[in-house]
């Protein structure tokens, strides 16, 4: 199988107006020139589960867009079915489907059936296939009792869902979700999550995720791209993002007394104490690597009494964190 | 991928009726708010009526134009009117408002002609027979029909002028909405579109330097001064068909090329 998406050197620049003077705003504007996107390159097969990983305006919606023929890129190409995401061909924008956490597609005033059958008719699906997979994906989501109330009565998840079954109602090859769990609440996180990974494996739709929440991509995903300044900076699956920072441990310890300078000082040799960790109770919390993690234990155990101990492996959002500061 | 014309067509007829049905479900999904537009209509056309009935008790004509003529002029107005309003002025400040606030995204992805989609995904047909049926009963009861200088073929060519008149304004309407794309925001200008709709002047009663300007540059005169009168006689019909199909040919060519260049640079609301 081919590479459902094709992205070569993409870029995209924005001319922003500066904020000047009323007379200059209005005659000889200033403009900052913004790279939201910097040449990035990547392939995405398909069935695959991907999300795009970064802090805010690193650049992911933007690519998402390109992807999808919302904006036109500055330089580089994308391919996405073999198609130019902007030239808005039909053929290509009845294969996918786009889901906006803060956009909704289903009208307000309408009931989700009534907004469906819409999007049913846009998509000129068969009646029969419409009913079928609008009463599957409502089980699955348990919404069925929801089809018929209006949007604007339905909770923000209940909403959610409505606007999922929607974006996926013409079984889409792929599926560009942007930020699809904001606003929701736990339970209804996991639901949706669940549902995705269910949809991707059954029917192999190929996902494109946006997400701050690290469980939605842990859960959902199986790589991950991470964009920081517009530029990629780790493009591989969540196994090895864990594994590349596997190595690294957090040591909690709790001494009887409080460590001396000199002491603090000796353990630098092999580790790192977090500035954030509380003193006053003479808790010490360390970050260091399996290979100098036991001569770290060691020295402390041989300089003070230690009243508790713990080891901990480097949570997946601190990995993240760190390589938000690449570049 | 050329589309052959019967898809053109098939595609187009199938969003237009998807948009009438969903947009029927949408104004009957709140009933007692449907009934309180009646009113305000309503009123205003009878002060107009009076305002007319006032003139024509001093004068007997106005530009070549009687009491009768004037009524009958007034009823395409309406007819002009609500037409526009509640299909022309709902989807063009839904467009205002989508680029605004990013809705735009969401419909630029779906397999429609977008263009097309958005300019006719409002179509208020249960408004427009509400709130125009009584004026234009009370207007149509008050006019004398058999007097007036109407022949069969004055009355298509004004058809066809009227149609391609208001397809000129909606254009007028479609080009304030642009700069949002720029800019982000254009509801004022679009606004004022809905202001200078059509003054409910005779074209025989502008200058002829008004007169050009309004079904030219401007056309904002065209659907009801221009169509009135070449039914009534007043305006020679053949040169007035030319001209309104010439603009409407120009016009349409001149929405995709800007919708084209709009797309260019459309930035997306952040998401």
């Amino acid at each position: 199988m081919g590479n459902i998406i094709e992205v070569r050197n993409l870029e995209k620049t924005y001319r922003v107006r500066q904020p000047n003077g009323l007379l200059k705003n209005l005659f000889r504007p200033d403009y900052k020139t913004v790279h939201a996107v910097k040449d990035i390159s990547f392939d995405v097969a398909r069935g695959e589960a991907i999300a795009f990983l970064g802090p805010n305006g690193a650049g992911k919606t933007t690519t998402i867009k390109m992807m999808t023929g919302l904006i036109y890129p500055s330089k580089g190409t994308v391919k996405v079915l073999g198609y130019d995401p902007y030239s808005r061909d039909e053929n290509f924008l009845s294969r996918i489907g786009l889901v906006m956490g803060n956009k909704a597609v289903l009208n307000w005033d309408l009931t989700a059936n009534q907004s469906l059958r819409l999007i049913k008719n846009i998509y000129n699906l068969n009646d029969a296939f419409a009913q079928k997979r609008i009463a599957e994906l409502a089980e699955l989501l348990d919404v069925q009792t929801l089809l018929n109330t209006q949007m604007r009565n339905l909770s923000l998840g209940e909403r959610m869902k409505m606007e999922l079954i929607g974006a996926i109602l013409h079984n889409p090859e792929i599926l560009f979700l942007d930020e699809p769990t904001i606003g929701l609440d736990i339970l209804t996180k996991k639901r949706v999550r669940t549902f995705l990974r269910e949809i991707q494996q059954r029917d192999k739709i190929t996902l494109i995720l946006t997400s701050h929440d690290i469980d939605d991509i842990e859960a959902v995903c199986d790589r991950v791209v991470m964009i920081n300044k517009g530029i990629k900076c780790f493009d591989d699956s969540i196994e090895v993002l864990v594994d590349k920072y596997h190595q690294n441990r957090y040591l909690r310890f709790v001494f009887e007394l409080k460590l001396s300078d000199l002491q603090i000082e000796q353990t630098k040799r092999w580790g790192e104490l977090e500035k954030n960790c509380k003193n006053d109770d003479n808790t010490y919390l360390f970050k260091t690597n399996t290979e100098k993690m036991i001569p770290l234990v060691s020295y402390l155990l041989s300089e003070n009494k230690v009243l508790d101990m713990q080891i901990e492996s480097v949570p997946l959002e601190d990995v993240v964190a760190d390589l938000f500061t690449c570049n | 991928m050329k589309q052959s014309v019967y898809n053109f067509f098939t595609i187009r007829f199938r969003v237009l009726m998807t948009n009438i049905v969903n947009t029927f479900n949408i104004e009957t999904a709140y009933p007692a708010e449907n009934w309180a537009n009646i009113f305000s209509t309503l009123l205003y056309v009878i002060s107009y009526l009076i305002f007319l009935d006032v003139i024509f008790n001093n004068v007997t004509s106005l530009a070549g134009y009687t009491h009768n003529d004037m009524l009958f002029f007034t009823f395409i107005g309406q007819i002009a009117f609500f037409t526009l309003y509640t299909w022309s002025f709902e989807n063009m400040s839904g467009l205002a408002e989508s680029i605004r606030n990013g809705e735009l995204d969401v419909l630029l992805t779906k397999p429609v002609p977008t263009l097309f989609y958005i300019s006719t995904r409002t179509f208020t047909l249960v408004r427009l027979v509400r709130d125009a049926f009584v004026p234009m009963l009370i207007i149509a009861f008050l006019i004398d029909w058999t007097t007036l200088h109407l022949t069969f073929l004055s009355f298509v060519i004004g058809i066809i002028v009227f149609v391609c008149g208001q397809w000129a304004v909606h254009m007028l309407q479609f080009l304030l909405v642009m700069p949002a794309f720029w800019n982000g925001k254009s509801q004022a200008l679009l606004h004022l579109s809905y202001s200078i709709t059509g003054p409910e002047i005779p074209l025989q009663g502008l200058s002829k330097y008004w007169r050009v300007i309004l079904i030219s540059v401007l056309p904002v005169s065209l659907p009801v001064a221009g169509a009135t009168s070449v039914m009534l006689g007043h305006s020679n019909p053949l040169l007035m068909l030319s001209w309104a199909i010439a603009l409407a040919m120009l016009l349409a060519w001149l929405r995709i090329w800007i919708w084209r260049k709009a797309l260019g640079v459309y930035n997306s609301a952040s998401s």
